[in-house]
């Protein structure tokens, strides 16, 4: 995991624990209460926080865009292609 | 858990520091270090953050001057095999004692950016910097500012540095580095999705441009069917039939077929391109083992049978015919007569006779078929390589020329000659390979048919073998050729094309054919298109959705420092109606530029404030509290354990010098920082040793007598040293009244001198209790005598002293303060005294 990701993740559980008491908002925590729920930006950054390595880590963010792709093509899809 | 704490540090070496390592304990609350200008202030704070981050950031803030700083880190005066070394005992959370060491292994040298190196141990272990996090826990900043360093070279690094840096700092203050990695590592998506590219976007995009399509051209690219770009594409060449007269037919087929004869036909008028066209080639395998097998099995059978066998083979067949006796009983051989004598063993030797004459004519069946293969191959090389090399090489002279296809036409159309010489000899290599792979070719083909007219021959199997892998020696230079001519008649066609096409006026007439003859390729490069196009505007929407969302993160994590940054500017100037407001982004959709504000108000109270850039309407002064209080906030935010303060205030601030001494150590204290403070005002080093005393505040004094010996760093008792170090700056001067206070400095200083090395031997000889109040009151006259026999060590001394307390002692009624040289010699003399009795 990117030390980046780390920190995010740290941060991130120390507010998971600390629900009950008095959690301390991480920057993955506040950037999701920024990002619109089911949108790409959102997709982006749950691919970006799981663990992996760097590489791993592109290859879910390029998964994710692809992913997204293909239900926006879907959605936009011209009528029919015969 | 209490944070980091430093109990002890050594220096040796390092800048003004020489060869005697300096080892001063460090209280865990307070520790003030004074020493006057060149002592070793800023050398003490700058081997603390070479300690922890390996380099000193002045060298990084004046970037154009990085050379200047060669040589900068060793003290100059130590011989090379001295060592460098800066350590400190670093009490951790958990109580326990760590050691961190730094050695400078190699200097700042000129012309190498990568700055010094050094070997960083930990309790002895040859250690990474990564290990001063994740050994010792102690988190270092964003550079340049690593280390909890201040020092005057860094207090006006936040107003000089660029507007990318100056945010890059603030990210890493407010520990969102993360988010602008994360921001970055979408961005990258950017470089990753591949505009598609394919002939078909290509002739697209030039139809585009055909004057006469400029309607339905348009209609091409935003077909929604396959049969809507059918028919697009069909008023698209209806479009361009009728812009050049011609009645278009009813279907695309036919329309595509009037322009191609039209373009051939225009082409042709200006220069024959078609000359230039050739197909691909394909290759022969070369595999001919199965007509090697088949000669090789035939030659092994025809050894097996001999002509008279091959003659009675259908007796032979007929005698195998006769059912056998039924008793095994021996016949009459039906072949010759002979009695008796058609038994198994005759039997078998027939069947034997017969097997070897069927495998012999199966043999030459198998060749045949293998031969006649072997010819069909041939005669598609053949045909394949007549087709690979460009038209104009098959066609005879006479007709090249009648076409207009001459290199002299070639460079009549051109205007730049550049492509044609390159073509004219990748061409000619081509034609002679062309014509020694034809004749190869014909070779191995005529002996094949000598093989299958006459297959006795062993001699012509061996040179169909020869021929044929003459064959492939020419099929390999042949397509070696090919490869070599594609380059430069791509180039020359191309510039011929444009030529033509704009000569006679068919500009996008071949991309419309092509596109029309490849629908189903079309619509799958739009697709593509299509789909590349959501992807990029998906993700352009989502970098500004994560720009948007990074920017108000940041702005709540601006707001807090900015509360924390008031906190300490109040600590510092509480009443000016001029004041730090807060650090912010310069606006919603500026993600690299920060800005200072500052209030102006004109109510004491600081209300309805005008709000303007800091750096413009801060004095010197306020930028500089400024820094230290942006500075103090990032501490506290970042939990550093300690913090180094080289001269916190400027000489000049006055009125404020009280509020650091109070206020702002007050708070460090209270927030559980280890403050260390180096100060050249004396002053400040006393009020915060006698302030804060009682928090266990430490006091040391920085003295640099000797280059070689380097700074020395001495306690609070050694008072002495302390006169004579404040005395060597007025001593210099040439203020007549900075030298009379000199001179009482000096005086004051001859009269502890005389005290100490009373003192000193009187505890020699037994007396415990000598002290220095003994002699309080007392004037120097009523104990110089004593002091003049003491010193002994050289004749010259007595006289020495006796000299220099003269010349720093005014007579009566004299205001003439002594000369600079008479205060310099008084001073060195003492110090040489001082040297040599009490130290």
């Amino acid at each position: 995991m990117t030390v980046a990701a780390r920190k995010i993740n740290e941060a991130a559980d120390l507010s998971e624990e600390a629900q009950a008491g008095e959690p301390p908002l991480s920057n993955a925590d506040r950037l999701k209460e920024h990002l619109e729920a089911g949108s790409l930006a959102a997709a982006f950054l749950d691919a970006w926080l799981r663990p992996g390595t760097p590489q791993e880590q592109q290859a879910r963010l390029e998964a994710a865009l692809e992913a997204h792709g293909s239900t926006e093509s879907a959605v936009n899809a011209p009528a029919s292609a015969e | 858990m209490p944070p980091h704490r430093l109990n002890r540090i050594e220096v040796q070496g390092f800048r003004s520091f020489g060869i005697v390592r300096q080892t001063p304990d460090l209280a865990p609350s307070i520790v003030v270090f004074w020493g006057g200008n060149s002592q070793g202030k800023t050398s003490l704070a700058e081997a603390l953050e070479f300690l922890f981050s390996g380099q000193i950031a002045r060298r990084e803030l004046l970037a154009s001057a990085k050379d200047e700083f060669t040589e900068a880190l060793r003290n100059a005066h130590i011989k090379p095999s001295d060592p460098v070394t800066v350590e400190a005992h670093i009490v951790c959370p958990d109580g326990t004692v760590r050691k961190l060491t730094r050695t400078l292994v190699e200097d700042y040298r000129r012309g190498n950016p990568q700055g010094c190196r050094s070997e960083l141990r930990i309790d002895g272990a040859v250690s990474n910097d990564n290990d001063i996090d994740n050994v010792l826990g102690i988190r270092l900043s964003h550079p340049p500012l690593r280390a909890p360093v201040l020092s005057q070279h860094t207090l006006g690094y936040l107003f000089s540095a660029s507007p990318a840096d100056r945010a890059a700092y603030f990210r890493a203050i407010l520990d969102a580095q993360d988010l602008e990695y994360f921001r970055s590592a979408v961005a990258a998506l950017e470089s990753r999705i591949v505009e598609p590219a394919s002939q078909e976007l290509a002739d697209l995009a030039e139809i585009e441009t055909v004057p006469a399509l400029l309607l339905a051209a348009p209609t091409v690219r935003s077909s929604k069917t396959l049969s809507q770009l059918t028919a697009n594409l069909s008023k698209c060449a209806v479009e361009l039939l009728i812009s050049i007269s011609i009645t278009p037919g009813p279907a695309l087929e036919d329309q595509v077929r009037q322009i191609e004869a039209e373009l051939l036909a225009r082409r042709n008028q200006t220069f024959p391109l078609e000359l230039l066209r050739r197909s691909p080639f394909t290759p022969w395998a070369g595999l001919y083992d199965d007509v090697k097998n088949a000669v090789a099995r035939l030659i092994e059978e025809s050894g097996k049978v001999d002509a008279e066998t091959h003659r009675v083979l259908s007796l032979f067949k007929a005698a195998l015919a006769i059912p056998a006796d039924p008793h095994g009983e021996s016949a009459d051989c039906p072949l010759c007569g002979a009695v008796d004598t058609f038994d198994e063993e005759r039997v078998a030797f027939i069947r034997e006779k017969v097997r070897a004459s069927d495998a012999f004519v199966q043999s030459r069946t198998d060749l045949n078929r293998a031969l006649t293969t072997l010819n069909g191959q041939l005669g598609n090389l053949e045909r394949s390589a007549q087709g690979a090399a460009p038209k104009f090489m098959r066609a005879a002279p006479g007709k090249r020329r009648e076409a207009g296809f001459t290199v002299a036409k070639i460079k009549a159309l051109l205007a730049d000659h550049a492509p044609v010489a390159p073509w004219l000899e990748k061409a000619g290599n081509l034609a002679r390979a062309d014509r020694a792979f034809f004749k190869a070719i014909g070779a191995a083909k005529s002996i094949v048919d000598e093989v299958v007219e006459d297959r006795s021959k062993r001699e012509t199997f061996m040179r169909l073998e020869e021929a044929l892998r003459a064959v492939m020696s020419g099929q390999e230079r042949f397509v070696q050729c090919l490869a070599e001519y594609q380059e430069p008649a791509t180039a020359l066609g191309s510039a011929l094309k444009h030529v033509v096409d704009r000569s006679a006026d068919t500009k996008g007439w071949e991309p419309l054919v092509r596109l029309a003859q490849n629908r189903s390729a079309l619509w799958a490069a739009l697709e593509a298109m299509r789909a590349y196009n959501v992807k990029v505007k998906a993700l352009k929407k989502a970098i500004k959705d994560i720009d948007a969302a990074n920017g108000s993160v940041l702005d709540d994590k601006f707001a807090a420092l900015s509360q924390e940054v008031r906190v300490w500017w109040d600590r510092l100037r509480p009443d000016e109606t001029t004041f730090f407001s807060a650090v912010q982004r310069r606006g919603d959709k500026t993600r690299r530029t920060v800005d200072l504000k500052a209030g102006l108000s004109a109510n004491e109270d600081k209300s309805s404030p005008k709000v303007r850039d800091a750096v413009a309407v801060f004095s010197q002064s306020q930028l500089h509290c400024l820094g230290l209080a942006l500075f103090l906030a990032k501490a506290i935010q970042e939990k550093a354990g300690f913090v180094v303060l080289d001269d916190p205030v400027l000489t000049s601030d006055d009125d404020y010098r009280p509020n650091f001494v109070a206020s702002v150590v007050e708070g460090l204290l209270d927030a559980g920082v280890q403050v260390i403070v180096c100060t050249q005002d004396h002053k400040s080093w006393k009020d915060i040793g006698d302030r804060w005393r009682h928090r266990g505040a430490m006091q040391y004094q920085l003295i640099r007598d000797d280059a070689l010996t380097g700074t020395e760093i001495r306690g609070v008792t050694d008072d002495l040293a302390t006169i004579i170090a404040r005395a060597a700056p007025l001593a210099r001067s040439n203020d007549p009244v900075n030298r009379k206070d000199g001179a009482k400095q000096i005086r004051q200083a001859i009269e502890r001198f005389g005290k100490s090395i009373l003192v000193k031997d009187r505890k020699s000889k037994g007396d415990a209790f000598a002290s220095i109040t003994d002699y309080d009151g007392k004037n120097f006259g009523s104990y110089s005598q004593q002091v003049m026999n003491l010193l002994t060590k050289d004749p010259s001394h007595p006289g020495k002293l006796r000299t220099a307390y003269t010349n720093v002692t005014p007579g009566p009624h004299d205001d003439t303060p002594p000369s600079s040289g008479e205060l310099k010699v008084a001073l060195g003399d003492l110090k040489s005294l001082k040297r040599d009795y009490l130290d």
